[in-house]
């Protein structure tokens, strides 16, 4: 059975006074039906734009090219924008990171939420609404009918978040795109809004990319996850693999850097990365990581450092051997 | 401290291109070159400096001199021109190119003039109420809303009536007229800056509230200043234009743009060119310094984080 | 015996806000009386979520906001008494965005010299060797003071606010949320420095944080603040170990950690948002508290002291 999301060789540039920005570099990975992928990493790796580059929604002047770029059997890659303007919100929906600016002002919850369905299907208002009080009660929020006539500002970040939720899944999509969800929200909010996310998926056999930098959203929610960093994955596999034993040098080194209650010892000194993320400005040759790897050698200057693979889905790029990898600290 | 493998301001060579950030200044001057609305409207500006400064060197005639045998000479593109007189002559005789240099120095003069005046007192009052807010805001904003509610013109018009109308009159009561625009903008940039934490940790610094205003504030001000000061000194000399048009600003003799387009009126049906040409001077030179304070506006826009 | 570098005692803060065009302005009570004492040497975490006060508490202990009631001590003198120049020598604040707290104006080396400058202190040639000093001390290249914010990343640029907060080695560093806005990886190298410097320069620290495992790691006793008050404080290891207020245990448990095999928890907190113009009645808390009755609704809870720590709850877990 082919893949929900099948995506090979993505690579997004945007052209800036500087030179060429390769914001995304030969990225791949695929998602089946009922699946969590989280791509992961910090900012400027190129995660947000890979799941723009998915929708089609990049920044004027960005240079999208892909090998494969496949959903659900269509091709999107050279898809026309009216195709792949009835695709989103209809077959795939996105969950922006800030709750405050993603709602419109103007137009109450339940203006908003009516029209993502209204956009794609013939059905009458009286349809729309009730839909929408179906799904605002399935995100969790109380007295759903009189909810839709307030607008975004009355309501909080966390609601605001589930009404994003909520709209998403106005048309049934197959697949959710969620960048960064939680980020801007409270700690307490935060688990239950996750919560809500999985439970959906679970109920509507979505499949969902969750993108994020906190890699404890990882652990909890995803299945499977792919490391990414300059642009490029640098680490892929299902998250018990990854978080048990990591291989490629950054992961380790992100691992390190955590603090876990409980876990990491007072007093001692978190581990770090030393340096800064690079601009992936200009042609890129060799590890991207080279310059704050403490492991880095001479041929990782060198080109074609490719994405080993050990078994179906869990890879990584480095030249360092598995165990190599595992034997000490970053 | 841990040792940093990477050297700083940029990444290592092999990583790609060696990438230095710029400064402020050299990223403010590639856009400037880069804008066509802010190279046309400086070279405008330039040149209408330029002419005003060399007035003098330039015209071939003295601008008062009148000649009433040579009086109403059309400009050399018409039949009866010569070179004489590109420009031709006006009712009294006098050159018109001549007068046209020495009218850019008139307008320039009183274009920069008012503009500092209105710069200083809209400055002192948008960044009080900025920085303050509560009371002071209100007495200013009524200050803005009064001034607003009242058409310049009709105003120096009727304080020049009052007083009678020269050039040092004209700047002042243009000046204090003028100032609503500066207030405004500097107002609102001013309450947004002062929620920055920079501010706040200046003053956790100890830096006094004058200290914060001059020192902290307003080199963040001065893009948005700068801008609305090249859009007021177009807005300065129209308005004395119109004012001497009517009669209400600079006195005859001077070469003053308007007061050439108020002398030539009469003659408007049968010798336009009377009028057209300190009209299109007029133009070209508002044109070009609100093509500059728009230029400058895009150029200094706000940068993006890195 | 040494007064604590900081101590406050009922701090309260009540802002004026309009209700709506014409209906007059009403009272929002962003801080309830909160009373701290931090010793020197020590690091006081105090976290909550968003609307909690924490940031309130901060401003007014650098001196930018008047409080509305109680007082704060600097190593026993009140602030009342002191004036700005006196409280910036000795309290410095660290900010969370690094791209708003430094003047993009301004070199680096005017940025961290500032402090210096507004007191007065030292001539230039003194000030510039001062500036140096501190820059190398929190790991930035001396040569950087003559760059501007922009060209820095957001771990330097916070490594400078840092430099300009040491500069006068004040007697309290205030850091709210000091690497919230940094990369993971660049977090842990600001938070190194800031426990090597603590070590180095013997400084006290109040750090302000939404993120449990920062201050658990950093911190050697925490408050924990709901709607304008502390509901629970106590040496660190015994908070995270037997945390008793309801909120310190929902609060704890939503912290998610790295371990996969773990489902995402139940924090047990109801949906009700508590707005802070309005408080509910009684404790604060208790619309959202899973152990709450009848009594919760009425009546306050008064804080109860034992062993060195305080927790303000009808029904705490035993300690």
């Amino acid at each position: 059975m082919s893949p929900l999301l099948e995506v090979r060789g993505l690579n997004v540039d945007l052209p800036l006074a500087a030179g060429v920005l390769h914001a995304v570099r030969e990225v791949s990975f695929s998602l089946e039906k009922g699946e969590t992928l989280s791509l992961v990493g910090e900012s400027g790796c190129g995660k947000s734009m890979t799941a723009l580059a998915m929708m089609d929604l990049l920044p004027p002047g960005a240079v999208r090219r892909a090998e494969r770029l496949t959903f659900e059997d269509r091709d999107l890659a050279k898809a026309a924008e009216s195709k792949m303007a009835a695709l989103r919100g209809a077959r795939m929906a996105m969950i922006f990171q800030e709750p405050m600016t993603s709602l419109d002002p103007c137009y109450t919850i339940g203006n908003q939420l009516e029209e993502a369905l209204l956009v794609h299907r013939r059905v009458s208002r009286r349809e729309a609404r009730n839909r929408a009080v179906f799904l605002l009660e399935k995100v969790g929020i109380t007295a759903a009918s009189s909810r839709l006539k307030q607008y975004p500002h009355q309501l909080s970040g966390g609601l605001r978040q589930r009404v994003m939720i909520a709209m998403g899944l106005m048309c049934g999509p197959a697949m959710i795109i969620a960048d960064e969800p939680t980020t801007a929200l409270d700690v307490t909010i935060q688990a239950q809004i996750l919560a809500l996310l999985a439970s959906v998926q679970k109920e509507f056999e979505m499949g969902m990319i969750l993108i994020t930098h906190d890699l404890g959203v990882v652990a909890r929610v995803a299945d499977r996850l792919a490391v990414m960093y300059c642009g490029m994955v640098v680490e892929t596999g299902t998250v018990k693999e990854v978080f048990e034993r990591p291989l490629h040098p950054y992961t380790r080194g992100l691992m390190d850097c955590i603090p876990v209650p409980g876990k990491s010892l007072k007093g001692r000194k978190l581990g770090s990365i030393p340096g800064m993320v690079p601009t992936p400005i200009g042609e890129l040759t060799g590890c991207p990581f080279r310059n704050r790897c403490s492991r880095a050698r001479g041929e990782c200057a060198g080109s074609g450092i490719g994405l080993k693979e050990l078994s179906p889905g869990r890879a990584y790029r480095c030249l360092l051997s598995p165990q190599d990898c595992l034997a000490g600290r970053v | 401290m841990e040792a940093e493998k990477v050297r700083e301001g940029g990444f290592e060579i092999g990583l790609g291109l060696e990438v230095v950030f710029p400064t402020p200044g050299q990223i403010m001057q590639r856009r400037m070159l880069a804008h066509k609305g802010f190279l046309i409207g400086g070279v405008v500006f330039i040149l209408v400096v330029l002419m005003a400064l060399f007035a003098a060197q330039i015209s071939p005639h003295d601008p008062y001199r009148q000649d009433l045998a040579q009086r109403m000479i059309p400009p050399i593109w018409q039949a009866e021109g010569t070179w004489n007189h590109p420009l031709g002559t006006d009712s009294l005789g006098r050159d018109y190119l001549s007068r046209l240099f020495y009218g850019c120095r008139i307008s320039l003069l009183i274009g920069f003039t008012c503009m500092l005046i209105a710069l200083v007192i809209g400055t002192v009052l948008g960044l009080t109420a900025g920085y303050f807010g509560g009371k002071v805001d209100l007495a200013v904003s009524f200050l803005i809303t009064v001034r607003l509610a009242l058409p310049a013109v009709l105003v120096a018009i009727a304080v020049v009536a009052l007083i009678g109308g020269s050039m040092k009159v004209v700047i002042i009561v243009l000046g204090c007229l003028i100032w609503d625009r500066f207030a405004v903008v500097l107002r609102s940039s001013t309450q947004q800056i002062r929620s920055m934490d920079y501010v706040s940790a200046a003053k956790a610094a100890g830096c006094s509230v004058p200290w914060i205003m001059i020192r902290e504030i307003m080199p963040n001000l001065l893009n948005n200043l700068v801008v609305v000061a090249t859009l007021e000194i177009g807005r300065a000399i129209l308005l004395e234009a119109a004012l001497s048009f009517l009669g209400m600003g600079v006195m005859p003799p001077t070469p003053s743009w308007g007061l050439m387009i108020s002398e030539g009126k009469e003659f408007m049906l049968f010798d336009p060119y009377l009028i057209t040409i300190p009209g299109v001077a007029l133009f070209i030179l508002v044109l070009g310094m609100n093509l500059l304070g728009d230029g400058l506006r895009d150029v200094t826009a706000p940068e993006g984080r890195t | 015996m040494e007064p604590p570098v900081l101590q406050t005692v009922d701090l309260t803060k009540v802002y004026q806000v309009s209700a709506g065009a014409f209906k007059g302005k009403l009272p929002l009570q962003a801080v309830g009386g909160v009373s701290l004492a931090v010793p020197r040497g020590s690091v006081l975490g105090l976290v909550g979520e968003s609307g909690c006060g924490k940031t309130t508490v901060a401003k007014m202990v650098l001196g930018l906001e008047e409080p509305s009631g109680g007082d704060i001590l600097l190593s026993g003198q009140s602030l009342k008494k002191l004036s700005s120049k006196e409280i910036a020598g000795r309290v410095q604040p660290v900010f969370q965005d690094p791209y708003s707290s430094l003047n993009p104006r301004k070199s680096i080396g005017s940025i961290i010299s500032l402090p210096l400058r507004a007191l007065g202190l030292g001539r230039r040639a003194e000030q510039e060797e001062k500036v140096q000093e501190i820059m190398e001390v929190v790991g930035l290249p001396p040569r950087l003071r003559h760059n501007y914010p922009n060209q820095l990343s957001g771990g330097q640029r916070q490594r400078v606010a840092v430099a300009r907060a040491l500069i006068m080695r004040p007697e309290l560093v205030l850091c709210d949320e000091p690497t919230s806005a940094l990369d993971v990886s660049v977090q842990a190298q600001i938070l190194n420095l800031l426990m090597d410097l603590r070590q180095e320069l013997n400084l006290t620290y109040v750090l302000i944080s939404h993120d449990l495992a920062v201050v658990e790691h950093m911190a050697t006793r925490v408050a924990v603040m709901y709607l304008g008050r502390i509901v629970e404080e106590a040496e660190t290891e015994a908070l995270f170990r037997n945390p008793r207020h309801p909120y310190t245990q929902a609060l704890l448990s939503s912290v998610l950690t790295p371990e996969p095999g773990l489902s995402l928890p139940e924090t047990h907190l109801g949906v009700a948002y508590p707005n802070p113009i309005d408080p509910p009645s009684g404790c604060t808390f208790h619309p959202r508290c899973p152990k709450a009755d009848d009594r919760c609704s009425r009546e306050r809870p008064r804080p109860a002291l034992a062993d060195g720590s305080l927790v303000e709850c009808h029904h705490p877990a035993p300690g």
